[in-house]
């Protein structure tokens, strides 16, 4: 009695709490034109900067926005701490002080959160009128289409001409490469890595050859990318894993690598022949120190991550710190060509559902994004104290500049633009060839429009998350003695989780989708 | 409103202790709510905090049974019965899950109880002022380092290659262990490093306990000539056991869930000793680590909540058949 | 001022013990009984292991960087370096977490062990129609849970206290087995000494103020020592619900440099600072000033005060 009654009371709030918020939501825009200039608050990821540079340069943008937009802008930031929990809670909090969202279709649960009802949906009107700019270019290359769910309507706005590559590979030693007998130094096959973590145990004793930490499934990836055609369907995980692939000679048959095929187990093979040479710890697996700073040591004969990072850090810190060693690519999916462009909604900006004034945030955003003087305070800070421009016109830094402790940490990783973007005095020297090289290769990901529905394959994707992080994990390192053996096991257990439910609705989705576009 | 709508159920209820003070039962409601309005009052405060911070937000594991979106709400999305708690069957899991949390909580409780009370009854015993706030400020120690670095350091004493451990092995001419690959070792380690963390911390309760036993009663165990073993077993440990009981109640209450934190900073995705040691908070965490997922984490919770609902109900139950003073309700 | 203060009352019980000098046992302390000098060694054990991984955290706090995340941790800082504390005492951030902690610790313990006191003596007194429906009414929030999205709905829209220090303060104010642990001291209240003021036309508030509670000090610096470490260790409402880092309390700001070791390298950001010294400085210097309420609570745990927690 006592229970129900303190229920039903419990429930009111609720109720009550939810309606306040909803009815906020429908609050439409108002005063925005009229004397005090609106603030604009838009949410991006990363730890709030205090050295103070942030707000400087917030000051002298807001000179700018006001004239131009009557707005301030403001940042908001979900630090890195436990940060999915962080972003999503304040998401469905619908807090109506947030403005702009950064998203992300890959990484920060775009598709869920519009689904949810966490981002206003953007009318082609309220684009075209409050940020011209954006609409035009977005528009004029026909990317909208990226943003739709399959209502129709637009949920945000895709950071579709910035060039990155986050495709995944492998940084070696040119020099160790060179001394183990491989042409050139240049690795061009995944298999050859045996041949050159070999050497680097016998002859580097003080260095692993890979020095690896954690739950990282690369091996087995690198691997499959080279040795299949597979094209993993990057809208559904499970658990940590990308269990849905289909196939470049198959394109609309939904598959999965670690289902089908016998590519799995040489690959595991592969790894376990390297964990009896000893490419990594033994217990790496539970170690978690910074491998990379071990690399940049000489302590490590490899290191694994994004083209961008190769790019962007490594080679300039190899080149530093290790004189001579000739840092070098390996890219997965080199030997066949079985690798992607970025996805154009690897950052997003999206509208708050309950934002008080959507249409100055899109003015503030067209404004941050298409003005360079603009766009460059926002992610460079201000010329002078936070960069340079070098005399050959690069991006650099200012004397006595201390990157750990002076950067500006705005974060704007949601409208990047690659008319305005510089080449930086740390970029590796030969950064258009591999750009070039990637954008001749690359294929384009087919399925950025594909839209899953999830929502009753949810169960079984967690269970499948829950038997491939016992199994891959373990295969990665090379750890079972019958790799085979443990391969079918898990295959079993996959069938029993519901694989063979998850795999048919996602191909529903699939033929829907390809019918509708005409493909099949 | 709570004390009016759960007074015609509790009237029926035999008086409890016989300490309290007796009440005349048949009095209107309204006149035993003013002759106690002073209890009421000061019961107040705590009242105000449950309703508002525990019980207002229960509704909401409703979400537990939706496919929760925010623009409906908690009890406008579309109910999906138990689809949310499908995953934890679908694993084939649950029953490992639900036997290693269980085992893990017991010997957390049984060895963890055990060594509060030892570790209460020898400070009890130390003479020295200077020694006993000292040793105790440093039993406290544990308690405030974070399970990240724990699982640091177990790391660093206990890896395959660069170990302190195995370096202290190789040594001695022994062959160095993987650790790391033996499953059986980890319920050991893992206990003792629970048992680390909170000895020190939760002895302090049976610590404060023993300081509250009556002094004529260790007098006069003196008188009797009672040795240190006896004045234990018949002065201390009986003393003790209202506050074991306790403690015992509410660690069953949490006995489905576990300490997350460590075992997972422990462990973490090494898969090889999941056998023994995956409980269901690190395995629920691994499979909708990357899913934008509130409503199967409420789902696992209602789970665990309920199976130590009833476990505490049962148990509550028993203690009050022995002795009524001792249960908790 | 503990015992004298409340050595009238002691005269009350019927006991032998009452005349004699309180402190009795610390007469035997001429002979030494076996279990005494056991106790002594079993005591110091157990601290010296609690102790050891703590001296590795101060160690490699003041070892460099570079050794520490190659080698790992070991008992000598070498080479020795103060970077990391000098990195965290660099900016005015480490101060004001200070300054949060305190707040939300000494606010929040002080709220928790008032509403804690109030609702526990009401259900020590054991009356039907009360007594026992309030103690399932504080039991069961222990069980249940309405889960984070409720929770957070609540502190973010309904009661509004984004950024206050508060939201990291209310929602932990009441410890339901704090509650229990100090029903079962009051319960020991001995019956004789109520019946007594009672009689002399004591209130309820005064004997509560002036018999109950100078009787339970041990058992209040107990739960305040609970409730005022819990606060300082509480950083996941404060994750939540606190987004200016100049309201962060200590231990957010230690989880961020723990955590952020791991994201920066997952995303490809480069740190340079000393990460892994600064975790461990970090963890040093938030565990010191809660040390100190330790002795603090000590001094309450003097025996003789409560007259027995057991009935049996």
């Amino acid at each position: 009695m006592m229970r129900k009654s303190l229920a039903r009371a419990g429930a009111a709030a609720i109720v009550l709490a939810l309606s306040t918020t909803a009815l906020a939501a429908c609050t439409p825009g108002e005063g925005a034109e009229s004397g005090e200039p609106t603030n604009i608050t838009m949410l991006v990821l990363g730890d709030k900067p205090t050295n103070g540079r942030l707000e400087a340069m917030l000051e002298k943008l807001n000179v700018k926005l006001e004239a131009e937009a009557n707005a301030n802008l403001d940042l908001f930031y979900v630090e890195w701490a436990d940060w999915q929990t962080q972003y999503n809670t304040q998401l469905l909090s619908g807090d109506d002080d947030i403005d702009l969202i950064t998203t992300a279709t890959d990484w920060l649960f775009a598709w869920e959160n519009a689904e949810k009802g966490a981002f206003l949906p953007l009318s082609e009107e309220m684009l075209q009128e409050y940020a011209p700019k954006t609409w035009e270019q977005v528009d004029a290359e026909g990317h909208w289409d990226l943003t739709k769910l399959d209502d129709g309507q637009i949920y945000f706005i895709p950071e579709d001409n910035f060039t990155q590559y986050t495709n995944h590979g492998f940084f070696y030693r040119g020099d160790w490469a060179t001394a183990a007998g491989i042409p050139d130094g240049t690795i061009t096959k995944f298999e050859e890595f045996t041949t050159y973590f070999s050497w680097v145990k016998q002859n580097q004793p003080e260095a692993y050859p890979w020095d690896v930490s954690g739950a990282k499934d690369a091996a087995l990836i690198g691997y499959l990318q080279g040795h299949t055609d597979g094209q993993t369907i990057q809208q559904i995980s499970a658990g940590n894993y990308y269990p849905f692939q289909t196939t470049e000679s198959d394109p609309y048959t939904v598959t999965s690598w670690y289902m089908e095929g016998d590519e799995l187990l040489e690959a595991a093979e592969l790894a376990k022949e390297w964990n009896e040479i000893g490419v990594w710890r033994e217990d790496a697996l539970n170690y978690d120190g910074d491998t990379r700073e071990e690399f940049y040591a000489g302590l490590s004969g490899a290191d694994q991550h994004h083209t961008q990072t190769f790019i962007g850090s490594i080679v300039d810190n190899m080149t530093k710190k290790q004189p001579g060693s000739d840092p070098k690519f390996f890219y997965f999916g080199q030997e066949n060509g079985n690798f992607f462009n970025d996805i154009l909604t690897h950052g997003a900006m999206a509208v708050n559902a309950t934002s008080k004034s959507p249409e100055k945030a899109l003015e503030v955003y067209d404004i941050i994004r298409n003005d360079e003087e603009a766009y460059r305070l926002l992610n460079w800070g201000i010329e002078g104290t936070d960069y340079v421009i070098t005399e050959d016109g690069k991006l650099g830094f200012p004397e006595g500049y201390d990157s750990s402790t002076d950067a500006l940490g705005s974060n704007f990783w949601a409208g990047r633009m690659d008319d305005f973007e510089l080449d930086r005095v740390t970029d590796a020297p030969n950064k258009q060839e591999i750009y070039d090289e990637l954008a001749a290769a690359a294929k384009d990901y087919e399925y950025s429009t594909l839209v899953v529905n999830k929502d009753l394959i949810d169960p079984t994707l967690a269970a499948m998350g829950g038997v491939l992080s016992e199994y891959i994990p373990q295969l990665q390192y090379g750890k079972f003695d019958d790799p085979a053996a443990a391969i079918a096991e898990m295959r079993q257990k996959l069938e029993d989780a519901g694989y063979e439910d998850a795999r048919t609705a996602i191909q529903t989705d699939m033929d829907a989708w390809a019918d509708e576009r005409g493909l099949k | 409103m709570v004390t009016q709508t759960s007074v015609g159920r509790h009237e029926a209820l035999p008086t409890g202790s016989g300490k309290a003070v007796p009440t005349k039962s048949r009095k209107p409601l309204l006149r035993r709510i003013g002759d106690n309005r002073t209890l009421l009052l000061m019961c107040l405060p705590a009242l105000a905090f449950f309703i508002v911070f525990s019980y207002a937000p229960l509704p909401g594991a409703w979400i537990a049974f939706t496919n929760f979106n925010y623009r409906d709400g908690i009890f406008g999305s579309p109910f999906v019965g138990f689809r949310n708690f499908e995953f934890l069957i679908k694993s084939g899991q649950l029953w490992l899950l639900t036997k290693n949390t269980i085992l893990y909580n017991v010997a957390f409780i049984i060895l963890g109880n055990i060594l509060q009370i030892a570790l209460a009854i020898m400070l009890n015993e130390i003479r020295s002022k200077y020694f006993k706030k000292i040793s105790q400020a440093v039993m406290f120690l544990p308690y405030f380092i974070s399970v990240v670095l724990i699982g640091v350091i177990a790391f660093n004493l206990l890896n395959y290659d660069t170990g302190a451990l195995n370096a202290l092995i190789q040594q001695t001419g022994g062959d160095p262990i993987k650790i790391y690959s033996i499953a059986g070792a980890w319920p050991i380690i893992i206990i003792i490093c629970h048992l680390w963390q909170s000895t020190g911390y939760g002895s302090i309760v049976y610590f404060a306990a023993i300081m509250g036993i009556d002094n004529s009663l260790f007098e006069a165990a003196a008188i009797d000539g009672a040795s240190a073993w006896q004045r234990i077993r018949y002065v201390i440990l009986p003393s003790l056991k209202p506050t074991f009981i306790i403690l015992l109640l509410f660690s069953l209450g949490g006995i489905m869930k576990g300490n997350f934190g460590l075992f997972w900073n422990l462990v973490g995705n090494n898969a090889a000793l999941f056998q023994t040691t995956d409980i269901i908070e690190t395995s629920v965490y691994r499979m909708i680590i990357s899913q934008n997922n509130f409503t199967s984490s409420t789902a696992v919770g209602l789970y665990q909540s309920l199976f130590g609902f009833a476990l505490v109900m049962l148990c509550n139950w028993i203690v009050r058949r022995i002795n009524e003073d001792y249960a908790l309700f | 001022m503990t015992a004298t203060e409340t050595a009238p009352i002691r005269t009350t019980p019927p006991s032998a013990a009452a005349a004699r000098p309180h402190d009795a046992r610390r007469r035997r302390r001429h002979r030494p009984e076996p279990f005494t000098i056991a106790s002594y060694l079993g005591v110091g054990a157990f601290g010296l292991v609690c102790l050891i991984p703590f001296w590795m955290v101060i160690a490699g706090s003041l070892t460099a960087e570079s050794v520490l995340s190659q080698r790992g941790y070991s008992f000598w800082p070498d080479p020795f370096s103060v970077d990391a504390y000098a990195t965290i005492f660099a900016g005015s951030r480490v101060w004001l977490s200070y300054g949060a902690t305190i707040f939300i610790t000494v606010v929040g313990t002080a709220i928790a062990v008032a509403s804690t006191s109030g609702i526990a003596w009401v259900i020590a007194r054991g009356l039907p129609w009360l007594s026992k429906p309030l103690a399932v009414f504080t039991y069961i929030p222990m069980l249940f849970t309405g889960g984070l999205v409720p929770m957070y709905i609540l502190i973010t829209q309904v009661l509004q206290l984004r950024n206050s220090w508060f939201a990291v303060i209310l929602p932990l104010v009441i410890a339901p087995f704090l509650v229990f642990v100090q029903v079962s001291f009051f319960r020991g209240t001995p019956q004789e000494i109520l019946d007594a003021a009672r009689i002399d036309g004591a209130g309820e508030l005064r004997v509560f103020f002036q018999i109950v509670l100078p009787l339970s000090k041990p058992v209040i610096a107990v739960i305040a020592l609970f409730y005022a470490v819990t606060f300082w260790n509480e950083w996941f409402h404060a994750l939540l619900f606190i987004s200016e880092p100049a309201k962060y309390p200590l231990q957010l700001v230690l989880q961020n440099l723990i955590t952020s070791v791991a994201n920066a390298a997952d995303l490809g950001t480069t740190t340079a600072a000393p990460v892994y010294a600064i975790r461990l400085a970090m963890t040093v210097i938030t565990i010191g000033p809660i040390l100190l309420a330790y002795p603090f609570a000590q001094r309450y745990f003097v025996k003789g005060l409560t007259l027995g927690a057991s009935k049996g």
